[in-house]
């Protein structure tokens, strides 16, 4: 607040003005002001200290003052706010340094970690190039820690490995990823793949993870060799007793009185169950060591699960449970290890039986999702108490011994259903509620029709240079005017279900395979081209298409057409043979 | 009456090969493969196997993997080879469950794969089988 004093000594000291009023030094300059304007004076008198007389000021001197107040405030305001703004950019600067060199301290931390980790770390862009690689992936390639990028990109495609990659990704059902080589420094290198996505789900790149297992896999080997070598040892003495005990039962040895032969079959009945805890053994050993070897090929899943369910048929119709399944004839072939699938389905059909009392029903079916095949057992049993559904895949989890069912074992089964499942690629799952049943689920990979064909031919074609045996490949095609392919392809889709299921009836061997290959096209492999298994598959086949053709078209102008080709008769490249037969297609 | 010149009819009873270097499983097997009136000759590796597969010409070979001399893989391998055994049928009964063994056997053309232990009247049910099978391809 300005007040008179402070304009004192800047007033002249006129002594010949009159004043009307008359104020001390203290009052503020606004006060005066105001006072004047009350009184209508246009000078004011103010009594300096001690008496020492008087100054005179005039309003315009007061108005003067105030303007060069509120300059100085406007001055002080914008010095102000510069300094604000210097302070505020100082400020600024500092917090972008800070998060600048935080984020460059958490790249560096994670280079760090890339850096020193043991496992090679390789990224592929999506163009097939070499983004980046650790020194551990160098090293495991013979190359120093710090050579470059580009000079293990070379080494890397010489020795194949992109070639290999490139391939697995793009076309093995493999996609979990885990396989091994020789690298040039002689050590057994694993590698996994996994895709990189960005926020938008758009795949950026390739993450590959090379790892030295060289030494991991002669410990894993020779105890795996240890297990196979006593399994060995103790499935042939349990394979005598079995089998002397079967014989006295049998009656080799005379006649038996009821006591002893109770007993016997006691004994039969451990040994049975022996023998199964001891391949149950073998084989979680094997999944722990990552030794369990897939003899894949193009397996019958629907076939499968009629075997299980034939299996089990007795068993369930002695205890009054029904059995069933449901439309499992229309599942496609499935890539699969046919023993171990065949292992995962009669664990679960007996369990599922083993679960269930008179009145119940066990029912198996399929569905079919984006990428898999999924197999659903189900149950109308005593189900599993939710605590216990987390551990069912557990080892050594034997939930229905408490249900007093008489049911003993290790809990194997399952965890090793799930061992087979993932080595497939799949996954295995439960949804029980208890008192209401059971359903357990199994996933396998959906492969595309082609690369299933292709495989099993490779293996037809390897059985003719064994077995000396001819393979014929039948190409059934509903053929139709392009244009008209829009509102016929309803009708073809049909068609083709209605001849896949029928295929199942005439198709004999246990290699031969019907395949929808693509939308308009069903192709059959027929393992024995003996001309009159292949004339009686061919004359099955017009006869089921026959039929279609009179209750299906219903007058749309539908070709089917049926072309062979017979290996390696006609050629043996297994490619011209499926060209022959398609060049060789005539009307049915 | 002798039979020099081999003309009075043959015995039309199944012929079985048993070959297993485990005696005791040899033992059991010919008992109750006789009992149930088949033909049975015996090996103990598979060198001795093949001579008897060549000279017998069984019908069915049970045949085990882990034996001296010649292993039942490499057995089955020559037997394949042998134009008189081309249409023997073979069932493995080993204690070994290699994925690899289950394979080259498979490669060969063979009926079954049996894992010891086994179920004796399942086996037999399953030679009763094949059995059938091969007199139904003869016609």
């Amino acid at each position: 607040m300005v007040t008179i004093a402070d304009l004192i000594s800047d007033a002249a000291c006129d002594e010949q003005v009159e004043c009307d009023l008359v104020v001390s030094a203290e009052m503020s300059v606004r006060d005066v002001l105001a006072r004047m304007e009350a009184s209508h004076c246009r000078h004011v008198g103010i009594e300096l200290e001690g008496d020492n007389g008087q100054v005179v000021l005039s309003k315009e001197d007061l108005l003067d003052s105030l303007l060069r107040e509120v300059d100085r405030a406007g001055e002080r305001l914008v010095d102000l706010q510069n300094h604000i703004d210097e302070e505020m950019s100082v400020q600024l600067d500092l917090v972008h340094e800070n998060t600048r060199s935080m984020a460059e301290l958490e790249t560096n931390k994670l280079q760090v970690a890339i850096d020193y980790m043991t496992e090679g770390l390789v990224i592929i862009g999506t163009d097939g190039k070499i983004n980046k690689c650790n020194p551990s992936a160098k090293k495991l390639f013979g190359l120093e820690g710090n050579e470059s990028t580009d000079t293990f990109s070379d080494v890397f495609d010489d020795y194949g490995f992109m070639e290999m990659l490139t391939e697995s990704v793009n076309h093995t059902v493999d996609n979990w990823g885990r396989f091994k080589m020789k690298s040039p420094s002689e050590a057994i290198i694993q590698i996994r793949w996994t895709e990189m996505v960005d926020e938008c789900g758009d795949l950026i790149g390739n993450l590959v993870m090379l790892r030295d297992v060289t030494d991991e896999l002669a410990g894993d080997r020779a105890k795996t060799e240890f297990i196979a070598a006593v399994t060995h040892e103790l499935r042939t003495p349990v394979t005598i007793i079995q089998n002397s005990v079967s014989n006295i039962l049998a009656g080799v040895t005379g006649k038996l009185n009821k006591k002893l032969h109770g007993y016997l079959e006691t004994i039969q009945e451990d040994c049975r169950r022996f023998g199964v805890l001891v391949s149950d053994l073998l084989d979680m050993s094997k999944l722990e060591a990552g030794d369990m070897s897939l003899n894949r090929q193009v397996m019958d899943l629907g076939g499968a699960i009629e075997d299980a369910l034939t299996h089990f048929n007795s068993d369930a119709k002695s205890k009054g449970v029904e059995i069933a399944s449901f439309d499992v004839r229309y599942v496609p072939p499935v890539y699969a290890d046919r023993e171990r699938i065949h292992q995962v389905l009669f664990n679960l059909v007996e369990n599922a039986v083993k679960f269930s009392e008179s009145g119940d029903t066990v029912t198996v079916h399929c569905y079919e999702e984006d990428k898999a095949i999924v197999t659903v057992v189900e149950d109308t049993g005593a189900g599993i108490p939710e605590i216990h559904q987390k551990q069912l895949f557990n080892k050594f989890r034997q939930i229905g011994r408490q249900a007093g069912a008489g049911y003993k074992g290790m809990g194997l089964g399952l965890s090793i259903c799930k061992g087979i499942t993932e080595m497939h690629g799949g996954k295995i799952w439960a949804e029980s509620q208890e008192g209401s049943g059971t359903k357990m689920f199994f996933s396998l990979p959906k492969i595309d029709p082609s690369i299933v064909l292709n495989k099993h031919l490779d293996i037809l074609a390897k059985a003719t240079e064994t077995c000396g045996e001819e393979f014929a490949l039948m190409v059934v095609r509903f053929d139709v005017d392009d244009s008209k392919l829009q509102q016929c392809s309803e009708v073809i889709g049909s068609s083709i279900k209605e001849l896949l299921a029928c295929s199942g009836n005439f198709l004999i061997g246990k290699r031969d395979l019907a395949l929808e290959i693509s939308d308009f096209e069903v192709v059959f492999a027929v393992s024995d081209a003996r001309k009159k298994r292949v004339d009686t598959v061919k004359s099955k086949i017009e006869k089921v298409v026959k039929n279609i053709k009179k209750n299906m078209f219903n007058g749309a102008p539908i070709v089917p057409m049926i072309g062979i080709g017979v290996y390696p008769t006609d050629s043996n490249e297994i490619i011209e043979i499926e060209n022959l037969a398609r060049k060789t297609l005539t009307e049915i | 009456m002798f039979d020099f010149l081999g003309l009075k009819k043959k015995t039309d009873k199944v012929k079985i090969l048993i070959v297993d270097d485990e005696p005791n499983i040899v033992q059991t097997l010919q008992d109750r493969l006789e009992m149930n009136d088949f033909d049975v000759v015996t090996a103990c590796n598979g060198e001795e196997g093949l001579k008897q597969a060549i000279q017998e010409t069984p019908d069915v070979v049970l045949l085990d993997v882990i034996m001296p001399v010649m292993d039942g893989l490499e057995m089955l391998e020559a037997l394949r080879k042998e134009p008189a055994c081309e249409n023997v049928s073979v069932v493995m009964l080993t204690a070994r469950s290699q994925t690899q063994d289950i394979a080259r056997a498979n490669a060969c053309g063979i009926e079954d794969y049996i894992v010891k232990p086994f179920d004796l009247s399942e086996l037999l049910e399953k030679i009763e089988s094949i059995v059938e099978n091969r007199k139904a391809l003869a016609k």
